[in-house]
């Protein structure tokens, strides 16, 4: 009878466990579906897993800016391989991200991407960066769509 | 005969718009009142011990008017294009008047500055001479040019593009420990340049959290009405947030002002001059080739200029404009 109880206890805990660590691997994405760019001109779409927030070197210091208020990241926008966030309130700010590897749940699987192969990375299809001269000095801009809302 | 009689009602109804003459009792030293439009201007203080160019103290003279002129925009539009705006004095106050005080119909300082006035005679009109220094002062706050001369039947304010001896031109403060040279640009629209004392950076409550700026490495700082302050970078980053404390303290040429934050719509800060070679990525261009996609990298050098809000610029010199009076600024 002991033996029948633990075999039964062991039925239901199995699948629990499996379940569990299952469910660890698909965490929750934190930012939404984003749209990464890669070089080579390869272009991703998914959630990005494991991310809160994005650590940054920037001339104030170091900030954790939590991916809920980015809009967009570009990474290499400078000689000195500086990235340029995009802020939902319309701020840019530059810095050095540090994050190595970018975990990327797409629909055919994980994608574990060297950021250093990552360009650009948007919540939106239509956002992008761009190079700003108007004021006789090159500075990139953030575009939330294409033609409108030109941060 | 008609046509003198139609210029000279012109020219005092445009004398009735812009200019109002009043006539203050002069007791003593005391201070009294100045009032254009029905409404208080300024006050005045005669000083003892001023004197005219030829040694005498003028503030023993029994009573003297100041010529305030307004100027409105087209005025002050007029002045710029053709170089000359006129003011008639009245027959009877003739000899009494003692000063004139520019200004425009709003400014931010409810006092006056005394300056410089290159002044001469030319027969019985009297032609002050006035510049960018002047026009971008009486975007501040009015001008008196105190005038020791008399029997001029007319003032003539002639514009010639460059700054005389106002001010000698020079900003005061400390570069070491002021904030460099800026525009503060005000709510009403008027602007005036100098340094911040004692303030080399802004402490800002901002999306990164509690940063420091340096003004030094800031191009334009943007105030909204919520007081909210968008801070742009010289390198082209955006940066809004909040700052504690409610004012500053203008070092400019003429002097301190305190300024509340409350007043301010922008603020410009001048850079020094300087080339800067950047490298700088720029999107990537595809190939049309099938199967070669190639990145392209342009390297952009450009110069960064001085960057400085001007609101006029220079058109014309008059060398041959001696001063005939020159008094210390007040």
């Amino acid at each position: 009878m002991r033996h029948l109880n633990s075999l039964m206890i062991a039925l239901v805990a199995v699948p629990m466990l499996f379940a569990s660590l299952n469910a660890q691997e698909l965490t929750a994405p934190v930012a939404g579906k984003v749209f990464v760019s890669l070089d080579r001109n390869n272009d991703l779409t998914g959630a990005i897993l494991d991310l809160e927030a994005l650590k940054v070197e920037t001339a104030f210091g170091a900030v954790s800016i939590p991916m809920s208020k980015i809009d967009g990241v570009k990474m290499h926008a400078d000689a000195k391989d500086n990235a340029v966030i995009a802020f939902k309130n319309g701020d840019l700010v530059t810095g050095k991200v540090i994050l190595d590897i970018v975990k990327l749940k797409t629909e055919w699987g994980t994608a574990h991407i060297n950021t250093d192969k990552v360009e650009t990375i948007t919540n939106s299809k239509g956002a992008k960066f761009f190079s700003d001269t108007s004021t006789g000095k090159a500075v990139w801009r953030f575009s939330k769509a294409s033609g409108r809302n030109t941060n | 005969m008609d046509h003198r009689i139609f210029k000279t009602t012109l020219a005092l109804r445009f004398v009735a718009a812009t200019v109002v003459l009043v006539l203050f009792a002069n007791f003593g030293f005391g201070q009294s009142m100045l009032t254009a439009n029905g409404q208080p201007v300024v006050g005045t203080r005669l000083v003892p011990g001023m004197f005219n160019e030829r040694g005498e103290e003028v503030v023993s003279r029994a009573s003297g008017f100041s010529a305030v002129l307004t100027l409105q925009d087209d005025n002050l539009a007029t002045l710029i294009d053709t170089g000359r705006v006129e003011i008639e004095i009245p027959t009877q106050l003739i000899n009494n008047v003692e000063s004139v005080i520019i200004k425009r119909p709003l400014y931010f300082k409810e006092k006056r500055a005394t300056g410089y006035g290159d002044t001469a005679l030319n027969g019985r009109k009297l032609q002050v001479k006035i510049g960018n220094s002047v026009i971008e002062r009486i975007d501040y706050q009015p001008v008196e040019l105190k005038i020791y001369e008399s029997n001029f039947t007319s003032v003539v304010l002639r514009y010639v593009g460059y700054a005389p001896s106002i001010g000698n031109g020079k900003v005061p403060g400390d570069p070491a420990t002021d904030s460099p040279l800026l525009t503060v640009n005000l709510n009403s629209g008027k602007g005036i340049r100098g340094r911040i004392r004692g303030m080399k950076s802004l402490n800002i409550d901002s999306t990164l959290g509690k940063i420091n700026v340096p003004f030094s490495r800031a191009a334009k700082i943007d105030v909204r009405k919520s007081g909210e302050l968008i801070v742009e970078m010289s390198n082209g980053d955006r940066i809004s947030g909040s700052v504690d404390g409610g004012e500053i303290q203008l070092l400019n040429r003429w002097g301190t002002e305190t300024i509340q934050m409350s007043e301010i719509s922008s603020l410009t800060v001048e850079q020094p001059t300087r080339n800067i070679h950047q490298v700088q990525r720029t999107a990537p261009v595809i190939n049309t080739h099938p199967g070669l996609h190639q990145f392209h990298q342009s390297q952009q050098h450009f110069h960064q200029g001085q960057q400085r809000t001007q609101i006029y610029q220079p058109s014309t010199l008059n060398q041959g404009f001696s001063p005939a009076v020159r008094y210390p600024i007040r």
